[in-house]
């Protein structure tokens, strides 16, 4: 586990004075383009120069922040801010990070920065001279911390991780993007990389759980694997809600976690392969796929039980949600099971299979004499389901 | 396995004194640091307390550069740093090559970097001088020269980071030179926080409300606010086995950190303390300790209102049923909020209490809020096995650091 962790770029995000966003840069860079242009933001009037000085420099024009953040008020974040804030939206957009994955994952942010609102300390720094103390706004005053553009930006986009700046003057970016590399690798996400692989391992081992207990199912009964699966995906299910704490049995707890998560994923989709050959074959024959139907509405319709139960216990103040809530769903599931168990028993097994039984027709590798075509469908569903 | 960081060298720089020694015995003592603002004219604010480091000279420890050619937070930062290798014993080894400059890094936290260039600037431009502004303000200004400053003053050639993470900064910098020596990229970093004080900070918080007219109360009913300080911070790390070899005082372990940010509003803290409760959860996890091993919370504590209630709400959420138990102070209450530098010095301050099993107190407590221990007026003896060092920043940025002692 100590070992560090790979981290790969998904998205990017580029307002500069060549272009907005990272394939526009890398044309206008390939080509050879200039982003230099007349200074306008600010007069040169005063300064000295005399006409020696630089009458170019690489300003972001025309700068519409509103053509990337859309309506939200923009009074609050100043132009620093907004700049990041453009860079960030293109960023989030391309990896795919949607605001409803960012609140519910963390997600950090390492800024770079020399200067960060230079402009708006020393207009609130002048302001309160001129107008005294009590006309300045605390809006600008917020802005003027160097680490502004960073919480402003974890405001706008929802950002609940990791929030850091870095000042070193012309690599600042460099230094924050190793920084951010490096808070990643280091396992201060931790927590956030390990839930998501726990989540996948159920879901990868599904087409291979649906080709299993598929198979056992042409080979022993139907009926018998559909009391296989019930039982394992019911008993994998309730001892997840058993398990002890990292705190208590260390690295072993997430182990165990992923263990379970592969047995449930395995068995849930040898139900699904069940329920779907137990229907069909149970089925009238011209309405076999209408009552096939049934299975998928089933499944969909588990998955909101679990969201309600779910639901149900983070209602709970957080202490509690953590330290025991989250097991009562997992518990509740053992419910549900005994049902299907009960309903199960009582089941025949299926005419087509008493049929092949007694041709002696059960097929030794199923899987093989289907042809490919065929094969593609369960999986694809498999892996949906 | 990843090494263990031990802290050898503390150097502090504060508006009750300088020096680990004279800084601890004042926390012990309850010494105060406020006093009406020197660096600028208070007559147009409707408050003029501030907690300034007086009467402060950087020519005894600014040997190499010229003082007069650095802002005032840099020569406060050095300042700190050469106290804190003297401390650390190894302010000789620099001239006996003991310390290899390139293996030898800095990592600094600040609010404001060197607002008074800032403000220098400002004067120009308001009268009409703008032509008179040299080119000496880039190499002032940007605030990425405080750890500039302190490596090229002791040759050190290693990582160099300043983290302008506001008032959570010289946590911040505690967590990144921590990475750092876990990650093996440096055998002695320098971690700290500066802030100098400031007209620009002053004004902000003026105009927010938040600074208090008389005294600093944190955690007292009748609490008014902060007072703005000022002041510089460096601690030196080192992996716990070098410094055993080498056979250094050991103050106590970096041990661990977390980070979070509220992502809800540049000044005010999230309305249920999510933020900080999660930053000390982080910390828990990263040094795998329970709630309840903690001995001592040294807390953000600034004396406003909201802040000193969020954080009890934050604290009580962490900790559960230990937290009346766990003593928390803030030393603010003498201090002041010396900005990137507070946490810094108050994290040096959670080694000294494990080192010396003291906990200073919360001064100026008359009505305490109910629920927590804040160890009011006065120093106690205490066994500090595991210390939290607290601090909540603009922008949402928490950080929570923690010490344990050497041993465990």
């Amino acid at each position: 586990l100590s070992a560090r962790r790979q981290v790969v770029v998904t998205g990017a995000g580029v307002i500069s004075p060549l272009a907005d966003s990272p394939r526009g840069l890398h044309k206008a860079l390939c080509a050879g383009t200039s982003g230099l242009k007349p200074i306008e933001l600010f007069s040169l009037d005063g300064l000295g120069l005399d006409g020696h000085g630089p009458e170019e420099a690489g300003e972001i024009r025309p700068f519409e922040p509103r053509q990337y953040l859309g309506e939200r008020n923009l009074r609050p974040v100043d132009r620093t801010s907004r700049l990041l804030l453009a860079a960030a939206q293109a960023a989030l957009d391309e990896s795919g990070w949607t605001p409803e994955l960012r609140s519910e994952r963390e997600v950090g942010l390492v800024l770079g920065t020399t200067f960060c609102s230079v402009k708006t300390i020393a207009e609130f720094d002048r302001r309160g001279i001129q107008l005294g103390p009590s006309h300045v706004s605390p809006l600008d005053f917020a802005n003027s911390v160097i680490n502004a553009a960073a919480g402003q930006t974890a405001i706008w986009h929802g950002l609940r991780g990791v929030n850091s700046t870095i000042s070193a003057g012309e690599a600042s970016g460099l230094l924050a993007i190793a920084s951010g590399a490096g808070m990643i690798s280091s396992g201060h996400t931790a927590a956030l990389l390990a839930a998501f692989a726990t989540y996948a391992a159920g879901f990868l081992v599904r087409p291979f759980g649906a080709l299993f207990f598929g198979r056992l199912g042409d080979l022993v009964g139907r009926k018998y694997t559909f009391m296989v699966t019930i039982v394992v995906m019911g008993l994998s299910t309730v001892l997840v809600g058993c398990l002890p704490t990292y705190a208590s049995i260390g690295v072993l707890a997430p182990i165990l976690l992923v263990l379970l998560r592969l047995l449930q994923g395995l068995s849930a989709s040898g139900e699904q392969a069940g329920a779907n050959s137990m229907t069909l074959e149970h089925a009238p024959d011209r309405r076999r796929g209408f009552f096939t139907s049934f299975t998928l509405e089933g499944t969909q319709a588990g998955l909101i039980l679990a969201n309600l139960a779910f639901l149900a216990v983070a209602a709970l103040p957080d202490e509690q949600l953590f330290s025991w809530g989250w097991r009562i769903p997992f518990f509740l599931s053992a419910l549900v099971v005994a049902v299907g168990y009960w309903v199960r028993r009582s089941l025949p097994e299926t005419p087509e299979f008493q049929k092949a039984e007694q041709a002696h027709e059960v097929v030794k590798l199923p899987v093989v004499a289907t042809s490919a075509t065929r094969l593609s469908r369960p999986i694809a569903f498999s892996a949906a389901a | 396995m990843e090494p263990r960081i031990a802290v050898t060298g503390l150097g502090l720089v504060t508006p009750i004194g300088i020096g680990r020694e004279d800084v601890w015995n004042g926390l012990l003592a309850g010494r105060s640091g406020f006093a009406p603002v020197e660096s600028f004219d208070t007559r147009l604010f409707s408050v003029h307390l501030g907690a300034e480091v007086r009467g402060f000279d950087p020519g005894p420890y600014v040997r190499r550069l010229d003082p007069a050619a650095l802002g005032r937070a840099s020569q406060m930062a050095i300042a700190a740093a050469r106290l804190a290798l003297a401390d650390a014993g190894l302010d000789v080894d620099l001239e006996t090559g003991a310390v290899d400059p390139e293996r030898a890094g800095v990592a600094m936290g600040t609010t404001s970097g060197e607002p008074r260039e800032v403000e220098k600037l400002d004067d120009r431009i308001l009268a009409g001088e703008l032509d008179r502004v040299g080119a000496e303000f880039l190499s002032l200004y940007p605030c990425h020269t405080i750890a500039a400053h302190v490596a090229r003053e002791l040759g050190f050639a290693g990582v160099n980071t300043m983290i302008p993470t506001a008032c959570a900064a010289g946590n911040y910098a505690l967590a990144h030179a921590l990475d750092v020596l876990r990650a093996g990229r440096a055998d002695l970093m320098l971690a700290g926080g500066a802030d100098s004080f400031s007209r620009i900070t002053y004004t902000g918080f003026a105009r927010l409300g938040a600074i208090a007219p008389e005294r600093c109360q944190p955690f007292d009913r009748n609490r008014k606010g902060m007072i703005p300080g000022e002041g510089a911070a460096v601690l030196v790390l080192e992996p716990l086995e070098r410094a055993l070899d080498r056979g250094t005082r050991i103050y106590a372990e970096l041990a661990g950190y977390g980070l979070s940010c509220d992502a809800h509003h540049m000044t005010a803290a999230h309305p249920e303390a999510d933020g900080a409760a999660r930053a000390m959860e982080r910390a828990l996890a990263d040094v795998g300790a329970a709630p309840e091993e903690v001995s001592y919370v040294s807390a953000h504590g600034t004396g406003t209102p909201t802040n000193d209630r969020l954080e009890i709400l934050a604290v009580k959420r962490v900790f559960g049923a230990a937290a009346p138990r766990i003593p928390m102070s803030s030393i603010k209450s003498m201090i002041g909020h010396t900005m990137g530098a507070a946490s810094a010095i108050e994290a040096a301050v959670c080694a000294l209490a494990i080192a010396e099993n003291r906990i200073p107190p919360t001064m100026n407590l008359e009505e305490p809020e109910d629920g927590l221990d804040f160890v009011p007026n006065e120093a106690r003896d205490h066994q500090v096995l595991l210390a939290m060092n607290n601090a909540y920043a603009f922008g949402g940025n928490n950080a929570s650091v923690i010490l344990r002692k050497v041993g465990l």
